[in-house]
Protein backbone atom coordinates (compact mmCIF):
# COMPACT_ATOMS: atom_id res chain seq x y z
CA UNK A 1 0.00 0.00 0.00
CA UNK A 2 1.68 3.80 -1.37
CA UNK A 3 2.09 5.66 1.94
CA UNK A 4 -0.93 7.81 1.41
CA UNK A 5 -0.41 9.53 4.84
CA UNK A 6 2.58 11.08 4.35
CA UNK A 7 1.69 11.71 1.34
CA UNK A 8 -1.33 14.15 2.49
CA UNK A 9 0.81 15.20 5.16
CA UNK A 10 3.67 16.37 3.18
CA UNK A 11 1.86 17.81 0.43
CA UNK A 12 4.74 16.67 -1.70
CA UNK A 13 4.31 15.39 -5.04
CA UNK A 14 2.64 12.21 -6.03
CA UNK A 15 5.31 9.62 -5.04
CA UNK A 16 5.86 7.38 -7.70
CA UNK A 17 4.47 4.37 -5.90
CA UNK A 18 1.37 6.06 -5.31
CA UNK A 19 0.93 6.92 -8.93
CA UNK A 20 1.69 3.51 -9.97
CA UNK A 21 -0.84 2.22 -8.03
CA UNK A 22 -3.69 0.90 -10.41
CA UNK A 23 -6.20 -0.29 -7.85
CA UNK A 24 -6.05 3.35 -6.88
CA UNK A 25 -5.96 4.74 -10.32
CA UNK A 26 -8.71 2.82 -11.52
CA UNK A 27 -11.20 3.55 -8.66
CA UNK A 28 -10.48 7.29 -9.76
CA UNK A 29 -12.22 6.35 -13.31
CA UNK A 30 -15.14 6.62 -12.37
CA UNK A 31 -17.47 8.65 -9.65
CA UNK A 32 -19.65 6.82 -7.98
CA UNK A 33 -17.90 3.12 -8.69
CA UNK A 34 -17.20 0.75 -5.89
CA UNK A 35 -13.52 1.23 -5.99
CA UNK A 36 -14.09 4.96 -5.84
CA UNK A 37 -15.53 4.28 -2.44
CA UNK A 38 -13.01 1.74 -1.50
CA UNK A 39 -10.39 4.64 -1.61
CA UNK A 40 -12.28 6.57 -0.10
CA UNK A 41 -12.86 4.56 2.94
CA UNK A 42 -8.98 4.00 2.46
CA UNK A 43 -8.34 7.47 2.88
CA UNK A 44 -10.41 7.87 6.25
CA UNK A 45 -8.50 4.70 7.07
CA UNK A 46 -5.76 6.22 6.50
CA UNK A 47 -5.99 9.27 8.50
CA UNK A 48 -6.79 6.89 11.68
CA UNK A 49 -3.42 5.28 10.91
CA UNK A 50 -1.91 8.31 10.69
CA UNK A 51 -2.85 8.86 14.27
CA UNK A 52 -1.53 5.87 15.52
CA UNK A 53 1.25 6.53 14.25
CA UNK A 54 1.37 10.38 15.48
CA UNK A 55 0.75 8.52 19.16
CA UNK A 56 3.30 6.18 18.70
CA UNK A 57 5.91 9.03 17.59
CA UNK A 58 5.46 10.62 20.76
CA UNK A 59 5.66 6.99 22.50
CA UNK A 60 2.08 6.65 23.56
CA UNK A 61 0.35 3.35 22.29
CA UNK A 62 -2.16 3.92 19.91
CA UNK A 63 -4.80 2.18 22.30
CA UNK A 64 -4.85 3.24 25.69
CA UNK A 65 -3.71 6.83 24.03
CA UNK A 66 -6.93 7.05 22.22
CA UNK A 67 -8.76 5.88 25.37
CA UNK A 68 -7.43 8.83 27.24
CA UNK A 69 -7.93 11.29 25.09
CA UNK A 70 -11.76 9.99 24.81
CA UNK A 71 -11.96 10.13 29.02
CA UNK A 72 -9.93 14.00 28.47
CA UNK A 73 -12.36 15.02 26.08
CA UNK A 74 -15.37 14.27 27.77
CA UNK A 75 -13.77 15.13 31.84
CA UNK A 76 -12.84 18.71 30.67
CA UNK A 77 -16.42 18.64 28.43
CA UNK A 78 -17.87 18.00 31.66
CA UNK A 79 -15.93 20.35 33.77
CA UNK A 80 -16.80 23.17 31.43
CA UNK A 81 -20.69 22.68 31.78
CA UNK A 82 -19.84 22.44 35.25
CA UNK A 83 -18.37 25.88 35.11
CA UNK A 84 -20.15 27.74 32.82
CA UNK A 85 -23.93 28.48 31.56
CA UNK A 86 -22.17 30.13 27.72
CA UNK A 87 -20.23 26.20 27.98
CA UNK A 88 -22.67 25.45 24.91
CA UNK A 89 -21.39 28.26 22.60
CA UNK A 90 -17.78 27.84 23.60
CA UNK A 91 -18.38 24.25 22.15
CA UNK A 92 -19.73 25.06 19.35
CA UNK A 93 -17.03 27.36 18.65
CA UNK A 94 -14.64 25.43 19.14
CA UNK A 95 -15.99 22.42 17.15
CA UNK A 96 -16.39 25.16 14.15
CA UNK A 97 -12.74 25.93 14.57
CA UNK A 98 -11.49 22.32 14.41
CA UNK A 99 -13.61 22.22 11.28
CA UNK A 100 -12.18 25.08 9.85
CA UNK A 101 -8.47 23.55 10.33
CA UNK A 102 -9.50 20.89 8.17
CA UNK A 103 -10.19 23.91 5.28
CA UNK A 104 -6.40 24.27 5.20
CA UNK A 105 -5.43 24.87 1.42
CA UNK A 106 -1.99 23.12 1.51
CA UNK A 107 -3.68 19.46 2.19
CA UNK A 108 -7.50 20.36 0.28
CA UNK A 109 -5.26 20.99 -3.14
CA UNK A 110 -3.86 17.91 -2.89
CA UNK A 111 -7.19 16.20 -2.07
CA UNK A 112 -8.90 18.09 -4.82
CA UNK A 113 -5.88 16.90 -7.21
CA UNK A 114 -6.38 13.25 -6.67
CA UNK A 115 -10.57 12.77 -6.07
CA UNK A 116 -13.10 14.01 -8.41
CA UNK A 117 -14.67 16.61 -7.47
CA UNK A 118 -17.89 14.65 -6.45
CA UNK A 119 -16.37 12.63 -4.28
CA UNK A 120 -13.96 15.60 -2.79
CA UNK A 121 -16.55 17.28 -1.54
CA UNK A 122 -18.22 13.58 -0.26
CA UNK A 123 -15.03 13.14 2.19
CA UNK A 124 -15.05 16.71 3.39
CA UNK A 125 -18.15 16.67 4.03
CA UNK A 126 -17.69 12.87 5.96
CA UNK A 127 -14.32 14.33 7.90
CA UNK A 128 -16.10 17.36 9.07
CA UNK A 129 -18.78 15.55 10.17
CA UNK A 130 -16.64 13.22 12.24
CA UNK A 131 -14.46 15.62 13.10
CA UNK A 132 -17.61 17.37 14.38
CA UNK A 133 -19.05 14.53 16.08
CA UNK A 134 -18.11 14.37 19.72
CA UNK A 135 -18.67 18.17 20.13
CA UNK A 136 -22.66 17.27 18.48
CA UNK A 137 -22.98 14.40 20.93
CA UNK A 138 -21.91 15.76 23.85
CA UNK A 139 -23.73 18.86 22.83
CA UNK A 140 -27.00 16.30 22.40
CA UNK A 141 -26.02 14.55 26.41
CA UNK A 142 -26.44 18.28 28.14
CA UNK A 143 -29.50 18.56 25.68
CA UNK A 144 -28.14 21.39 24.17
CA UNK A 145 -29.86 20.80 20.82
CA UNK A 146 -29.93 24.02 18.91
CA UNK A 147 -26.23 24.34 19.48
CA UNK A 148 -25.86 20.38 18.20
CA UNK A 149 -28.07 20.96 15.16
CA UNK A 150 -26.36 24.08 14.15
CA UNK A 151 -23.11 22.63 14.63
CA UNK A 152 -23.96 19.60 12.21
CA UNK A 153 -25.63 21.92 9.94
CA UNK A 154 -22.85 24.17 9.39
CA UNK A 155 -20.30 21.32 9.04
CA UNK A 156 -21.72 20.71 5.25
CA UNK A 157 -20.87 23.66 4.14
CA UNK A 158 -17.79 24.51 5.30
CA UNK A 159 -16.47 21.71 3.22
CA UNK A 160 -16.59 23.70 0.48
CA UNK A 161 -14.07 26.67 2.51
CA UNK A 162 -10.37 26.97 1.41
CA UNK A 163 -8.90 28.79 4.07
CA UNK A 164 -6.45 30.31 1.80
CA UNK A 165 -9.05 32.07 0.18
CA UNK A 166 -9.63 33.82 3.83
CA UNK A 167 -5.92 34.65 4.26
CA UNK A 168 -5.29 35.75 0.84
CA UNK A 169 -5.82 39.63 2.02
CA UNK A 170 -3.86 40.57 4.82
CA UNK A 171 -5.40 40.46 8.30
CA UNK A 172 -4.23 43.88 10.07
CA UNK A 173 -3.24 43.10 13.40
CA UNK A 174 -1.57 46.05 16.32
CA UNK A 175 1.44 44.07 16.60
CA UNK A 176 2.81 45.29 13.01
CA UNK A 177 6.23 47.53 14.76
CA UNK A 178 6.75 43.88 16.75
CA UNK A 179 7.42 40.76 14.49
CA UNK A 180 7.15 38.06 14.31
CA UNK A 181 5.35 35.59 16.71
CA UNK A 182 2.12 37.80 17.92
CA UNK A 183 1.31 38.89 13.61
CA UNK A 184 1.77 35.17 12.59
CA UNK A 185 -0.17 33.81 14.82
CA UNK A 186 -3.17 36.32 15.53
CA UNK A 187 -3.69 36.22 11.75
CA UNK A 188 -4.04 32.73 12.14
CA UNK A 189 -6.33 32.47 15.38
CA UNK A 190 -8.06 35.33 14.34
CA UNK A 191 -11.38 33.62 14.36
CA UNK A 192 -10.49 32.35 18.12
CA UNK A 193 -9.14 35.89 19.06
CA UNK A 194 -13.15 37.23 17.90
CA UNK A 195 -14.09 34.02 19.71
CA UNK A 196 -12.72 35.05 23.02
CA UNK A 197 -13.79 38.61 22.98
CA UNK A 198 -17.45 37.54 22.17
CA UNK A 199 -17.08 35.77 25.36
CA UNK A 200 -16.28 38.91 27.16
CA UNK A 201 -18.93 40.50 25.86
CA UNK A 202 -21.20 37.81 26.65
CA UNK A 203 -19.84 37.52 30.38
CA UNK A 204 -20.70 41.26 30.50
CA UNK A 205 -23.95 40.87 29.17
CA UNK A 206 -25.13 37.79 31.22
CA UNK A 207 -22.89 39.06 34.10
CA UNK A 208 -21.14 35.40 34.45
CA UNK A 209 -17.45 36.36 36.31
CA UNK A 210 -16.15 32.93 35.62
CA UNK A 211 -16.83 32.94 32.03
CA UNK A 212 -14.81 36.75 31.60
CA UNK A 213 -12.29 35.07 33.37
CA UNK A 214 -12.33 32.17 30.89
CA UNK A 215 -12.33 34.69 28.22
CA UNK A 216 -9.05 36.37 29.58
CA UNK A 217 -7.18 32.86 30.52
CA UNK A 218 -8.16 31.76 26.86
CA UNK A 219 -6.34 34.76 25.50
CA UNK A 220 -3.20 34.20 27.15
CA UNK A 221 -3.79 30.36 26.05
CA UNK A 222 -4.21 31.47 22.19
CA UNK A 223 -0.65 33.44 22.43
CA UNK A 224 0.87 30.49 24.17
CA UNK A 225 0.11 28.49 20.77
CA UNK A 226 1.91 30.85 18.63
CA UNK A 227 5.66 29.47 20.18
CA UNK A 228 4.84 26.17 19.47
CA UNK A 229 6.61 25.98 16.55
CA UNK A 230 10.51 27.04 15.99
CA UNK A 231 11.33 29.55 13.40
CA UNK A 232 14.27 28.57 11.34
CA UNK A 233 17.64 28.97 12.70
CA UNK A 234 18.19 32.00 10.29
CA UNK A 235 15.65 34.09 11.55
CA UNK A 236 17.58 33.84 15.31
CA UNK A 237 20.95 33.92 13.84
CA UNK A 238 19.84 37.39 12.32
CA UNK A 239 20.26 38.93 15.93
CA UNK A 240 23.06 41.23 16.87
CA UNK A 241 22.44 39.72 20.68
CA UNK A 242 23.96 37.02 22.69
CA UNK A 243 21.12 34.23 23.97
CA UNK A 244 20.32 36.53 26.91
CA UNK A 245 20.07 39.46 25.39
CA UNK A 246 17.79 37.58 22.90
CA UNK A 247 15.50 35.88 24.84
CA UNK A 248 15.65 39.24 26.98
CA UNK A 249 14.15 41.07 23.33
CA UNK A 250 11.60 37.80 22.94
CA UNK A 251 10.15 38.22 26.58
CA UNK A 252 9.52 41.76 26.41
CA UNK A 253 8.18 41.62 22.66
CA UNK A 254 5.66 38.86 23.88
CA UNK A 255 4.99 40.84 27.29
CA UNK A 256 4.24 44.02 24.98
CA UNK A 257 1.79 42.00 22.44
CA UNK A 258 -0.26 40.14 25.18
CA UNK A 259 -0.54 43.35 27.10
CA UNK A 260 -1.70 45.35 23.69
CA UNK A 261 -4.63 41.67 23.57
CA UNK A 262 -5.50 40.95 26.49
CA UNK A 263 -5.22 44.68 28.42
CA UNK A 264 -8.68 46.00 26.91
CA UNK A 265 -10.12 42.31 27.95
CA UNK A 266 -8.42 43.51 31.75
CA UNK A 267 -10.43 46.54 32.12
CA UNK A 268 -13.47 45.78 30.75
CA UNK A 269 -13.95 42.66 33.03
CA UNK A 270 -12.33 45.16 36.13
CA UNK A 271 -15.43 47.47 35.39
CA UNK A 272 -17.72 45.17 35.13
CA UNK A 273 -16.86 43.14 38.17
CA UNK A 274 -15.01 45.34 40.64
CA UNK A 275 -15.20 43.17 43.16
CA UNK A 276 -12.92 40.75 41.40
CA UNK A 277 -10.32 42.79 40.50
CA UNK A 278 -7.53 40.33 42.65
CA UNK A 279 -8.82 37.38 40.81
CA UNK A 280 -8.77 38.88 37.14
CA UNK A 281 -5.16 40.51 37.91
CA UNK A 282 -3.95 37.62 39.28
CA UNK A 283 -5.01 35.51 36.42
CA UNK A 284 -3.15 38.47 34.22
CA UNK A 285 0.29 37.83 35.95
CA UNK A 286 0.00 34.11 35.98
CA UNK A 287 -0.91 34.80 32.17
CA UNK A 288 2.45 36.69 32.00
CA UNK A 289 4.23 34.32 33.77
CA UNK A 290 3.43 31.03 31.52
CA UNK A 291 4.12 33.27 28.60
CA UNK A 292 7.75 33.47 30.11
CA UNK A 293 7.87 30.25 30.27
CA UNK A 294 6.22 29.29 26.73
CA UNK A 295 9.23 31.47 25.19
CA UNK A 296 11.80 29.79 27.14
CA UNK A 297 10.46 26.09 26.45
CA UNK A 298 10.38 27.26 22.61
CA UNK A 299 14.57 28.31 23.27
CA UNK A 300 14.87 25.10 25.39
CA UNK A 301 14.37 23.10 22.74
CA UNK A 302 15.60 25.20 19.96
CA UNK A 303 16.22 24.77 16.56
CA UNK A 304 14.01 21.78 17.36
CA UNK A 305 10.33 21.41 18.72
CA UNK A 306 9.58 20.88 22.79
CA UNK A 307 10.33 17.36 23.13
CA UNK A 308 8.15 15.28 25.38
CA UNK A 309 10.34 15.78 28.76
CA UNK A 310 9.86 19.76 27.94
CA UNK A 311 6.10 19.44 27.10
CA UNK A 312 5.67 17.48 30.14
CA UNK A 313 7.47 19.44 32.33
CA UNK A 314 5.09 22.69 30.96
CA UNK A 315 2.25 21.03 31.51
CA UNK A 316 3.19 20.25 34.82
CA UNK A 317 3.05 23.57 35.60
CA UNK A 318 -0.63 24.34 33.94
CA UNK A 319 -1.49 21.86 36.48
CA UNK A 320 0.49 23.12 39.30
CA UNK A 321 1.65 26.74 38.76
CA UNK A 322 4.29 27.28 41.40
CA UNK A 323 6.33 23.99 39.73
CA UNK A 324 7.23 27.36 37.29
CA UNK A 325 9.77 28.72 40.17
CA UNK A 326 11.71 25.37 39.87
CA UNK A 327 10.92 24.92 35.57
CA UNK A 328 11.36 28.51 34.51
CA UNK A 329 15.20 28.61 35.31
CA UNK A 330 16.00 25.05 34.34
CA UNK A 331 14.16 26.25 30.58
CA UNK A 332 16.23 29.36 30.47
CA UNK A 333 19.66 27.93 30.83
CA UNK A 334 18.96 24.81 28.54
CA UNK A 335 17.67 28.11 26.20
CA UNK A 336 20.91 29.92 26.65
CA UNK A 337 22.96 26.51 25.49
CA UNK A 338 20.74 25.83 22.74
CA UNK A 339 21.30 29.38 21.26
CA UNK A 340 24.53 30.37 22.13
CA UNK A 341 26.19 28.10 19.34
CA UNK A 342 23.97 30.49 16.84
CA UNK A 343 24.26 33.72 18.26
CA UNK A 344 27.97 33.54 19.54
CA UNK B 1 39.47 41.56 6.19
CA UNK B 2 38.00 37.71 6.56
CA UNK B 3 40.45 34.97 7.41
CA UNK B 4 39.61 31.80 6.64
CA UNK B 5 41.87 29.09 8.34
CA UNK B 6 41.68 25.32 7.77
CA UNK B 7 37.87 25.38 7.13
CA UNK B 8 36.67 22.13 6.71
CA UNK B 9 33.37 20.45 7.06
CA UNK B 10 31.46 17.28 6.53
CA UNK B 11 27.74 15.93 6.63
CA UNK B 12 28.39 12.02 7.70
CA UNK B 13 31.20 10.21 6.16
CA UNK B 14 31.17 12.66 3.28
CA UNK B 15 33.37 15.69 3.28
CA UNK B 16 31.64 19.14 1.70
CA UNK B 17 35.08 21.37 2.48
CA UNK B 18 38.56 20.56 2.73
CA UNK B 19 40.99 22.04 4.44
CA UNK B 20 39.77 25.80 2.61
CA UNK B 21 42.56 28.59 3.47
CA UNK B 22 41.22 31.66 1.91
CA UNK B 23 41.31 35.62 2.58
CA UNK B 24 38.93 38.10 1.49
CA UNK B 25 40.58 41.50 1.76
CA UNK B 26 37.96 44.26 3.43
CA UNK B 27 36.43 46.11 0.54
CA UNK B 28 36.59 43.35 -2.31
CA UNK B 29 34.00 41.90 -4.61
CA UNK B 30 34.84 38.24 -4.60
CA UNK B 31 33.14 35.96 -6.44
CA UNK B 32 32.77 31.88 -6.03
CA UNK B 33 31.83 29.35 -8.31
CA UNK B 34 31.44 25.90 -8.74
CA UNK B 35 29.12 22.91 -10.00
CA UNK B 36 25.79 22.14 -8.07
CA UNK B 37 27.22 20.49 -4.66
CA UNK B 38 30.54 21.40 -4.74
CA UNK B 39 29.90 23.68 -1.44
CA UNK B 40 29.18 26.61 -2.31
CA UNK B 41 26.30 27.60 -0.61
CA UNK B 42 28.06 25.13 2.35
CA UNK B 43 31.02 27.22 2.59
CA UNK B 44 28.59 30.27 3.11
CA UNK B 45 27.44 29.17 5.89
CA UNK B 46 30.34 28.14 7.79
CA UNK B 47 31.37 31.91 7.22
CA UNK B 48 27.96 33.06 8.37
CA UNK B 49 28.19 30.72 11.22
CA UNK B 50 24.91 28.75 10.70
CA UNK B 51 26.96 25.31 10.37
CA UNK B 52 29.28 23.73 12.99
CA UNK B 53 32.58 23.24 11.38
CA UNK B 54 36.24 22.63 12.02
CA UNK B 55 38.78 25.10 12.08
CA UNK B 56 38.96 29.01 12.22
CA UNK B 57 37.05 32.06 10.44
CA UNK B 58 38.51 35.52 11.35
CA UNK B 59 37.95 39.04 10.85
CA UNK B 60 39.04 42.46 11.86
CA UNK B 61 35.23 42.66 12.95
CA UNK B 62 34.52 42.74 17.12
CA UNK B 63 31.72 40.12 15.40
CA UNK B 64 31.32 38.98 12.19
CA UNK B 65 27.73 37.42 12.76
CA UNK B 66 26.85 41.36 13.84
CA UNK B 67 27.64 43.09 10.59
CA UNK B 68 27.17 40.03 7.57
CA UNK B 69 24.18 40.27 5.44
CA UNK B 70 23.58 36.69 4.11
CA UNK B 71 21.27 36.33 1.18
CA UNK B 72 20.60 32.74 1.15
CA UNK B 73 20.33 30.71 -2.28
CA UNK B 74 16.28 30.20 -1.61
CA UNK B 75 14.90 32.51 1.25
CA UNK B 76 12.07 31.43 2.97
CA UNK B 77 9.80 33.53 5.47
CA UNK B 78 7.51 32.87 8.00
CA UNK B 79 3.76 32.24 6.55
CA UNK B 80 1.47 35.11 7.21
CA UNK B 81 4.17 38.06 7.67
CA UNK B 82 3.99 40.94 5.12
CA UNK B 83 6.72 41.83 3.33
CA UNK B 84 6.89 44.80 5.53
CA UNK B 85 7.04 42.90 8.28
CA UNK B 86 9.72 41.20 7.33
CA UNK B 87 12.14 44.08 6.56
CA UNK B 88 10.66 45.17 10.21
CA UNK B 89 12.34 41.82 11.58
CA UNK B 90 15.37 42.31 10.12
CA UNK B 91 15.83 45.43 11.38
CA UNK B 92 14.80 45.10 14.83
CA UNK B 93 17.53 41.99 15.36
CA UNK B 94 20.33 44.77 14.74
CA UNK B 95 18.38 47.40 16.52
CA UNK B 96 17.80 50.02 13.79
CA UNK B 97 15.19 51.77 14.39
CA UNK B 98 13.72 52.25 10.56
CA UNK B 99 11.00 52.08 9.40
CA UNK B 100 10.57 54.09 6.36
CA UNK B 101 10.48 51.26 3.82
CA UNK B 102 8.20 52.62 1.19
CA UNK B 103 10.75 54.76 0.15
CA UNK B 104 13.53 52.69 0.48
CA UNK B 105 11.37 49.85 -1.49
CA UNK B 106 13.78 50.31 -4.43
CA UNK B 107 12.03 47.02 -6.17
CA UNK B 108 8.65 47.77 -6.24
CA UNK B 109 7.90 45.26 -3.86
CA UNK B 110 4.38 44.65 -2.40
CA UNK B 111 5.38 44.99 0.83
CA UNK B 112 1.81 44.99 2.53
CA UNK B 113 1.58 41.33 0.93
CA UNK B 114 2.33 38.53 2.80
CA UNK B 115 5.85 37.39 1.91
CA UNK B 116 4.99 33.50 1.64
CA UNK B 117 2.84 34.89 -1.57
CA UNK B 118 5.86 36.28 -3.76
CA UNK B 119 7.53 34.87 -6.56
CA UNK B 120 11.05 33.63 -6.16
CA UNK B 121 12.42 36.42 -7.80
CA UNK B 122 10.45 38.72 -5.67
CA UNK B 123 11.40 36.80 -2.37
CA UNK B 124 15.00 37.09 -3.28
CA UNK B 125 14.36 41.04 -4.08
CA UNK B 126 12.66 41.31 -0.45
CA UNK B 127 15.90 39.25 1.28
CA UNK B 128 18.34 41.42 -0.59
CA UNK B 129 16.31 44.18 0.14
CA UNK B 130 16.39 43.27 4.37
CA UNK B 131 19.95 42.92 4.78
CA UNK B 132 20.76 46.12 2.56
CA UNK B 133 18.77 48.00 5.19
CA UNK B 134 20.56 46.76 8.30
CA UNK B 135 23.75 48.58 6.67
CA UNK B 136 26.17 45.82 7.34
CA UNK B 137 30.04 45.40 6.66
CA UNK B 138 29.78 42.23 5.05
CA UNK B 139 27.71 40.50 2.34
CA UNK B 140 27.22 36.87 1.32
CA UNK B 141 24.80 36.74 -1.63
CA UNK B 142 24.36 33.18 -2.54
CA UNK B 143 22.65 33.37 -5.82
CA UNK B 144 21.70 37.10 -6.01
CA UNK B 145 20.65 37.03 -9.61
CA UNK B 146 18.61 33.36 -9.92
CA UNK B 147 14.99 33.84 -10.40
CA UNK B 148 15.26 38.15 -10.93
CA UNK B 149 13.90 39.31 -13.92
CA UNK B 150 16.29 41.80 -15.96
CA UNK B 151 15.37 45.21 -14.73
CA UNK B 152 16.59 43.99 -10.88
CA UNK B 153 19.47 42.21 -12.35
CA UNK B 154 20.73 45.65 -13.60
CA UNK B 155 19.73 47.07 -10.07
CA UNK B 156 21.34 44.39 -8.11
CA UNK B 157 25.01 44.95 -10.22
CA UNK B 158 24.36 48.85 -9.18
CA UNK B 159 23.38 47.84 -5.82
CA UNK B 160 27.33 45.15 -5.93
CA UNK B 161 29.10 48.22 -7.10
CA UNK B 162 27.69 50.80 -4.63
CA UNK B 163 28.97 48.36 -1.58
CA UNK B 164 31.93 47.90 -3.10
CA UNK B 165 32.45 51.86 -3.34
CA UNK B 166 31.45 52.12 0.00
CA UNK B 167 34.33 49.61 0.97
CA UNK B 168 31.96 47.06 2.08
CA UNK B 169 33.15 43.42 1.57
CA UNK B 170 31.29 41.20 -0.86
CA UNK B 171 31.10 37.66 -1.71
CA UNK B 172 28.85 36.23 -4.47
CA UNK B 173 28.30 32.45 -5.93
CA UNK B 174 26.55 32.80 -9.37
CA UNK B 175 25.83 29.83 -11.89
CA UNK B 176 26.06 33.18 -14.77
CA UNK B 177 30.07 33.50 -15.14
CA UNK B 178 29.35 37.18 -16.88
CA UNK B 179 27.35 38.06 -13.57
CA UNK B 180 30.44 37.90 -11.74
CA UNK B 181 32.94 38.92 -14.38
CA UNK B 182 31.48 42.17 -14.31
CA UNK B 183 31.47 42.50 -10.58
CA UNK B 184 34.48 40.50 -8.73
CA UNK B 185 37.66 41.09 -8.01
CA UNK B 186 38.28 37.81 -7.87
CA UNK B 187 36.58 34.66 -8.71
CA UNK B 188 37.45 31.33 -7.22
CA UNK B 189 36.47 28.11 -8.38
CA UNK B 190 35.59 25.41 -5.82
CA UNK B 191 35.68 21.84 -6.74
CA UNK B 192 34.81 18.64 -4.57
CA UNK B 193 35.28 21.08 -1.81
CA UNK B 194 38.55 22.42 -2.22
CA UNK B 195 39.34 25.83 -3.76
CA UNK B 196 41.24 25.03 -6.85
CA UNK B 197 41.78 28.05 -9.00
CA UNK B 198 41.57 31.62 -8.20
CA UNK B 199 41.35 34.31 -11.00
CA UNK B 200 42.00 38.21 -11.34
CA UNK B 201 40.36 40.01 -14.11
CA UNK B 202 42.64 39.62 -16.61
CA UNK B 203 42.41 35.81 -16.30
CA UNK B 204 38.86 35.85 -16.01
CA UNK B 205 38.28 34.65 -19.76
CA UNK B 206 40.85 31.78 -19.51
CA UNK B 207 38.70 30.75 -16.35
CA UNK B 208 35.46 31.02 -18.27
CA UNK B 209 36.60 28.94 -21.31
CA UNK B 210 38.52 26.52 -19.15
CA UNK B 211 34.99 26.06 -17.73
CA UNK B 212 33.54 25.64 -20.80
CA UNK B 213 35.88 23.29 -22.08
CA UNK B 214 35.44 21.56 -19.17
CA UNK B 215 31.92 21.86 -18.54
CA UNK B 216 30.84 21.41 -22.31
CA UNK B 217 34.01 19.64 -24.60
CA UNK B 218 33.06 17.74 -27.05
CA UNK B 219 30.12 16.27 -25.38
CA UNK B 220 27.54 18.30 -27.34
CA UNK B 221 28.47 16.64 -30.95
CA UNK B 222 26.97 13.06 -29.04
CA UNK B 223 23.68 14.72 -29.46
CA UNK B 224 23.70 14.74 -32.90
CA UNK B 225 21.86 18.06 -32.99
CA UNK B 226 21.14 19.18 -36.66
Amino acid sequence: MPDFADFVEKGDEKPASFASDDNFAAGLLKTGSPKCYMNMKNYFVLQFRRIERKLTEAGIHPFPGILLAGVAFVAISAYLFSRTAAADWIYALLGFFVILKLGDANRNDLLRSIFKRKDYYLIRVQENIITALPFILYLVYERTYLMATGLFLISIPLAAINTRQLWRFTIPTPFRKFPFEFIAGTRKAFWLILAACFLTLKSIQVENFNLGVFSLALLFFITLSYYFKPERAYFVWIYSANAKGFLRKKISTALICSSILTIPVLVMLCMVFPENIPIITGVQMAGYIFLISMVLAKYSAFPYEMNIPQAVLYSLCLWFPPALLIVIPIFFVQAQKRLNPILE
Amino acid sequence: MISIKGLSKSYGNKQVLKDINLEFPKGGVYGIIGENGSGKSTFFRCIAGLENHEGAILSDLPNLKNELGFLQTNPDFMSRITGWEYLKLLCIARDINDDDFERQNIFDLPLAQYAETYSTGMKKKLALLGILLQHNEVFILDEPFNGVDIHSNIIITEIIRKLKSCGKTVLISSHIFSTLSDNCDVIHLLKDGKFVKSAGPDEFEQLNAGMREFAVGNSLDRLNIR
